[in-house]
């Protein structure tokens, strides 16, 4: 019988640390004695470097320009990083040209239509989304079905909530169209705001959706980024370490699968300006 | 008409008759999407801006026109071009490589292929010009075309210039050709001293070359022939007549002294232009169909150039000439209803049958418009504008429209609700082989007003000028007889009349 493997998508304003979480946490599943797959869609298609030492990979949308789409080519734009983790790129054009949505697009539909997935016996994949969710293109992993398991990372800025609300509403739409994408929870990446936790967590408390773990802000992140690694090959022992560990846990156990209430603007207004009343970090 | 209790087929699905002014003005504006949606649901433009940009540009000798899209964009503008135009006119084919833009050149942009492509051209077909034209995909893509050319040029002898033509960004015709005609001001030159007497005509295709091979085949001529007798009789030279030629010859266009108009949907744009750029005035008359419209065509230019004598002699020489055709139609016509289709297909067609139809009242017949889409009405708003200066403003028939479906012509018989010996139809269309609307010919007189089927022998094309309204008169007198007879029509002989020629 064919396995099932999971799939789950982060999505996030752009920035918000969704490339570097990704990495950690597909670092962690490996460690888990489980096979997992990270798929960056963003053109810049540096999702995965941390897995490769630091290299950037070529990308589905470079090769099948290059070679024409073939299954024996594809295979150029499929890499083995970091304990085995499967490590492809949607890629796409540089920036102010093409049209990367179609990119991402075009990429996924490869992935599904070669199996790859289950050809290379993969367990778990990420995928990694540019930013919001604004373009189509984006939006594929959660509109073609690819992941119905979505994340949220945000921290407690105002804009970056204010993307978090706007995925939140894109995904209550589709809900409402029929499509089975459903949140599973929202990650903390911790930026160091006055009050945050306390922001984040109200946030996801009044969008209804289970907060899943605060990340918080470390050098360790930094240093092994910049030794082209993840905390987890870098530092395994470091706290932050245990913290993507200790995530990656909870989203192997999490079963929420929610419909969010996303907030009116005038709503997640009001919230920031709650709190905006505390005491000023200087 | 119908009396209160019998509603006709037409009635009944809402359709009236208007006079075309009330028409263009109930018609909501064209970038008013909700109301065109309520209006006319399923209207999606009846022509791709790609398909005339491209056209237009077939009429441009030693040329390329590089399409910036996928095969199929290509593939379409190929067909109708080197069919309609090439085959059927007889203008000679262009080249129209395309730049084949498949998905992944859509993900990464355009542009490389656009300046390969454009590179390849200039040293495969060596030409005078390249002009690219850009697509949907393309422009939904946002590429920047004009950096391609840019960057391509260094490495080009042909000139580049670029009509945009995205199908999306003009749906209706009108507009379609209102926004590619004066792209043509930017292949002219500002010049450094204007030609005395000299005289370009706007909005015709074809070039002399063209005008005279197809008069050594002994066939059918187009409107600038006619035109250009005027201008040499009025002792004027003709300077250019635009969209035709090759790069040197549109590009000297604005030496002329006045630019006259042939075709007001084509010409009007871009004479406007030439006089916002480079100073060229323009004449108000055009397409003038009949014997009184050509006479003020004739008399706005000598006017113009102060040539009145030469104009009036040449009026009284030509209109004599007309005097028995005239008596003749007159007689048979007179009092009858014109049944006016505007395009069989594609429902496109206004400027044309406006000139006929003021040709039609002028030999005592009534005029009824119908098969325009009331959008593309709106959309052609400059040559509504010129008929309503020159005050006349016909009936039209007035109606939703469903997309592509033409009108049928004994429901509007019905609706009129005249005798059936009273109406004459006539109908034309773009392609050659549409069918006009099914209607038996032994009772009612079908005029084809299509270039080839009209079987009149070096008449112009669409009918311009004295020797067009001679044409159009034998051709009506042609059709009202052999309706008369009531035998069996036969597709030539029966139904389009015999062969008639001018003497050269």
């Amino acid at each position: 019988m064919n396995k099932t493997i999971r799939q789950i998508a982060i999505y996030g304003k752009g920035g918000i640390g969704k490339s570097t979480l990704s990495s950690n946490l597909t670092a962690s599943f490996s460690q888990l004695n489980l096979h997992p797959a990270q798929i960056g869609c963003d053109p810049k298609a540096d999702s995965v470097n941390t897995l490769m030492n630091g290299d950037f990979i070529s990308t589905i949308s470079e090769i099948v320009r290059e070679y024409g789409n073939s299954e024996e080519s594809f295979y150029k734009a499929v890499y083995k990083g970091f304990n085995d983790i499967l490590c492809i790129e949607s890629g796409g054009p540089i920036p102010g040209q093409g049209c990367a949505g179609r990119g991402v697009l075009v990429a996924l539909n490869l992935i599904e239509q070669y199996k790859i997935l289950e050809k290379l016996n993969i367990d778990i994949a990420v995928y990694d989304v540019l930013g919001d969710i604004v373009c189509g293109g984006f939006a594929q992993p959660i509109r073609q079905g690819y992941a119905e398991e979505v994340y949220i990372v945000t921290s407690g800025e105002y804009m970056a909530l204010f993307a978090a609300n706007n995925i939140a509403a894109s995904i209550q739409l589709f809900a409402e169209q029929g499509l089975k994408s459903r949140v599973a929870g929202i990650i903390s990446n911790l930026r160091n705001v006055h009050q945050e936790k306390d922001i984040i967590e109200e946030f996801a408390g009044l969008i209804n959706v289970p907060l899943i773990h605060h990340i918080p802000r470390s050098d360790y992140v930094q240093r092994s980024e910049l030794l082209g690694k993840t905390v987890i090959e870098a530092y395994p022992e470091s706290k932050q370490a245990q913290n993507y560990f200790e995530l990656a846990n909870k989203i192997l156990n999490n079963e929420n699968r929610i419909i969010p209430n996303a907030l009116s603007k005038h709503k997640l207004l009001e919230l920031m300006k709650k709190y905006s009343n505390s005491e000023l970090m200087i | 008409m119908f009396s209160e209790t019998k509603q006709s087929k037409l009635a009944k699905a809402g359709y009236r008759w208007v006079k075309v002014s009330e028409l263009y003005n109930e018609t909501p504006p064209l970038g008013s999407n909700c109301d065109i949606k309520d209006k006319f649901p399923g209207y999606e433009g009846l022509w791709c801006k790609l398909i005339m940009s491209v056209t237009s540009y077939a009429m441009i000798n030693n040329a390329v026109a590089v399409i910036h899209g996928p095969s199929n964009c290509g593939w379409a503008v190929r067909n109708f071009t080197s069919t309609d135009y090439s085959l059927y006119y007889g203008n000679p084919f262009l080249y129209m490589p395309c730049t084949n833009i498949d998905e992944n050149a859509v993900i990464s942009g355009g542009n490389e292929s656009l300046i390969k492509t454009l590179i390849e051209v200039d040293r495969d077909y060596n030409p005078e010009h390249i002009c690219v034209f850009d697509t949907c995909s393309t422009a939904l893509i946002a590429d920047d075309i004009e950096l391609a050319i840019n960057t391509a040029q260094k490495d080009c002898k042909a000139k580049i210039n670029y009509i945009p033509a995205a199908g999306f960004t003009a749906p209706p015709l009108g507009k379609a050709i209102e926004e590619c005609s004066v792209k043509y001001a930017n292949l002219m030159e500002t010049p450094d001293t204007i030609l005395k007497d000299s005289v370009n005509i706007l909005g015709q295709y074809k070039e002399n070359f063209c005008v005279k091979r197809m008069q050594k085949r002994g066939k059918y001529p187009d409107d600038a022939t006619e035109l250009v007798r005027y201008i040499e009789a009025l002792n004027l030279k003709l300077h250019r007549v635009i969209v035709s030629g090759n790069y040197d010859y549109i590009k000297t266009a604005p030496q002329a002294k006045v630019n006259v108009i042939s075709c007001p949907t084509w010409g009007f744009p871009l004479a406007q232009k030439m006089e916002e750029k480079f100073g060229t005035p323009y004449l108000k008359h055009a397409i003038p169909i009949g014997i009184e419209a050509t006479s003020k065509w004739i008399n706005e230019l000598a006017d113009f150039m102060n040539r009145q004598e030469e104009a009036e002699t040449l009026i009284k020489q030509e209109t004599d000439k007309l005097t028995s055709i005239y008596d003749e139609v007159k007689k048979l016509a007179q009092g009858k209803i014109a049944l006016i289709e505007c395009g069989r297909n594609s429902q496109t067609a206004f400027a044309r049958p406006m000139a006929l139809a003021r040709m039609l009242k002028e030999i005592g017949m009534t005029p009824y418009l119908f098969g325009l889409h009331p959008l593309e009405l709106k959309a052609k708003a400059m040559d509504l504008n010129y008929f309503l200066w020159d005050e006349f403003d016909p009936q039209i028939l007035a109606g939703n429209y469903a997309y592509q479906q033409p009108i049928n012509i004994n429901h509007v018989i019905e609706d009129l609700g005249f005798d059936q010996d009273q109406y004459v139809y006539f109908t034309e269309d773009v392609f050659p082989m549409a069918r006009s609307g099914m209607l038996d010919a032994c009772d009612t007189p079908r005029v084809e007003t299509g270039v080839h089927l009209r079987r009149v022998i070096n008449s112009p094309g669409r009918g311009v000028g004295f020797r067009g309204a001679q044409a159009l008169a034998k051709n009506i007198i042609e059709a009202i007889l052999a309706a008369k007879r009531g035998t069996k029509p036969t597709l030539y002989g029966r139904v389009h009349g015999n062969f008639w020629e001018f003497t050269k």
